[in-house]
């Protein structure tokens, strides 16, 4: 009980703290901004990072929700976090990119028979194909299993990827993920778990190896 | 189990993961995984999906971010990218990234109009030019503002309170602006003059100016024109109280505010940075057809000394961790071989946000007979 009052005041510290940021950066103080972009560029480069699948994009996609973040400031009336609202920008602006740039070339999982396709045989490590035989049970290094997880994700539309990547990468519960989406706790629940069983489905191969 | 039933809660099992269910909700989840094994299946597949999701590894964010958003900031405010509003942007960005502008233009004008000031005026102590300024709103021909230059030290201070390096945040590197501006200004032996402009890190366009011929008849200052004959320097020459030229008027002018306003306020307030460089470009092309106008004045010069006029522009920012800061430096020279009577090498220095103003003498009087002549002559007091 003690234990939930001290974590109770910690947070409520940080959450005055940071709305005293905010009404300074208001007033134009940029050294305020500055703490908060501080504060939530490492989130929010890796929400950018993910939904738009390369790191360039993603620096980009960052600094453009922080600027739209510092020009709209006058616009926030906290009775969302900051972070929140923080959140909803970049999470907006990645979806508008992604749609613009729809003529990306997608890599594929799968094959045109659906089954595991020649682009993923091109980047299995060398030691992986040389020992399938003899350990089927080989397990793709991290790098290659993240490589695979990102095209994924990458084949998920908009909505399902951004869900995906604001609980899974961001570790946000429901209720936040409600708040930045702008949806009911319901829509995130049902969502996410259409999600998770697409994601599912295109990783099968992998999942298989890494049980 | 009904089909329909256990469509529902295997929809459950991802929450379930989360733990994101009503303590009931998750004992029927529980109760329906313990007695069946697809369930099961699914549930450990979901979970090996999260968990690679999970793995993924995270980027941490450049340090230089904030100094990115800033400059970006700075660019779109030169450039117009985003219209800044009353509401919409503090006031120190809205206003810093147009009085960055209008300080170019000043400077470049002082410049300018120092150089007709310097070639028209040489046999009297010149006032300082840089008593007034005057800026114009982007929009036209309007004037905004029309203040002296204690006016525009106060203003600056104040900006300049605002522009201290914060604790902690990095110094600002000069992404999204210049490194460093050159403008280049010769007058070369024969009339003809140039004007280039040159930056360095910059994705603005700046384009050479073209070489242009002086008008026929000007410039009869000893040089040789194509296609005309040589001049004789000596016969073209007439007292300078005796000149009915612009620069004259320019000289003039000087005695009078609404004058200099007239002569010193033609480069409205540029909306883009191209526009200023192009305001630049314009303003010392202007410049140099004053210096043009002004060719029996010059067959004081021995012949030599017209490719030796030259006027150097250099913005750079002005400090490491200025936000808004420029520091523009200009540098006009006469090399004291080339021009025995006069020596006008100075530097004209800005700081935007860095609490000064001042133009100083860079060079001390080759002789007696060639003195350097201060911008700012003690005991001059502006004319107005």
């Amino acid at each position: 009980m003690a234990k939930e009052t001290t974590a109770s005041a910690v947070a409520n510290a940080i959450s005055i703290d940071e709305a005293m940021l905010v009404e300074q950066a208001k007033t134009g103080d940029m050294g305020a901004f500055g703490r908060l972009v501080s504060k939530y560029q490492d989130r929010v480069l890796n929400v950018c990072w993910r939904m738009a699948g390369n790191m360039d994009d993603a620096q980009d996609l960052a600094q453009e929700a922080f600027l739209h973040a510092l020009e709209s400031i006058q616009s926030f009336q906290h009775k969302a976090g900051f972070y929140t609202w923080l959140y909803r920008i970049a999470v907006n602006l990645s979806i508008t990119h992604r749609r613009k740039s729809a003529r990306q070339v997608k890599l594929s999982l799968h094959g045109r028979d659906g089954q595991w396709g020649d682009d993923c045989q091109e980047v299995k490590p060398v030691g992986r194909v040389s020992n399938e035989k003899t350990d089927p049970a080989a397990k793709l290094s991290a790098r290659e299993t993240e490589r695979l997880v990102m095209e994924g994700l990458e084949q998920l539309d908009e909505e399902q990827r951004a869900i995906i990547v604001l609980k899974d990468v961001e570790s946000l519960d429901y209720q936040q993920i409600a708040e930045i989406l702008e949806v009911p706790v319901g829509t995130v629940k049902s969502r996410l778990h259409r999600a998770r069983m697409a994601l599912r489905e295109r990783l099968k191969p992998i999942v298989s190896l890494e049980e | 189990m009904n089909p329909k039933r256990r469509q529902e809660l295997q929809e459950q099992l991802s929450a379930y993961l989360d733990g994101e269910l009503a303590p009931e909700e998750r004992q029927e989840v529980e109760a329906f995984l313990a007695e069946d094994a697809q369930g099961r299946a699914l549930l450990d597949e979901l979970q090996a999906t999260v968990n690679m999701v999970q793995s993924m590894s995270r980027a941490k964010a450049s340090a230089d971010l904030m100094e990115d958003i800033r400059a970006k900031m700075e660019r779109r405010a030169l450039l117009d990218e985003v219209e800044p509003t009353e509401s919409s942007m503090p006031r120190s960005y809205r206003f810093s990234g147009r009085l960055m502008a209008a300080a170019a233009v000043i400077v470049f004008s002082f410049v300018a109009a120092y150089i007709m000031r310097s070639i028209t005026d040489r046999d009297t102590q010149p006032d300082s030019m840089r008593d007034q300024y005057v800026l114009q709103d982007e929009e036209g021909d309007k004037v905004r503002e029309t203040r002296d230059v204690d006016e525009l030290a106060k203003e600056v201070e104040i900006l300049a309170e605002q522009d201290q390096p914060t604790a902690g945040v990095p110094p600002m590197k000069a992404r999204g602006m210049p490194t460093e501006m050159r403008t280049e200004l010769k007058m070369e032996k024969g009339g003809e003059y140039y004007i280039s402009n040159d930056v360095t890190n910059s994705d603005v366009q700046l384009k050479r100016m073209p070489s242009a011929a002086p008008p026929p008849g000007r410039h009869k200052a000893g040089g040789k024109i194509e296609g005309e004959p040589a001049i004789d320097r000596e016969a073209g020459f007439k007292p300078v109280d005796e000149l009915k030229t612009k620069g004259e008027a320019v000289k003039e002018s000087r005695q009078e505010p609404e004058a200099i306003k007239k002569d010193v306020a033609k480069v409205p307030l540029p909306k883009r940075r191209s526009d200023l460089s192009a305001a630049v470009g314009r303003q010392l092309k202007e410049a140099a057809a004053e210096i043009e106008s002004l060719g029996v004045d010059l067959t004081k010069f021995s012949p030599a000394d017209l490719d030796a006029i030259s006027l150097t522009i250099t913005s750079k920012p002005a400090y490491a961790g200025s936000r808004y800061g420029t520091t523009i430096t200009g540098d006009k020279s006469i090399p004291p071989s080339r021009s025995p009577g006069q020596l006008y090498n100075y530097q004209h220095t800005v700081f935007f946000g860095g609490l000064k103003t001042s133009t100083q003498p860079t060079s001390a009087p080759a002789t007696a007979s060639s003195p350097t002549i201060p911008l700012n002559a003690p005991g001059k007091q502006p004319n107005n």
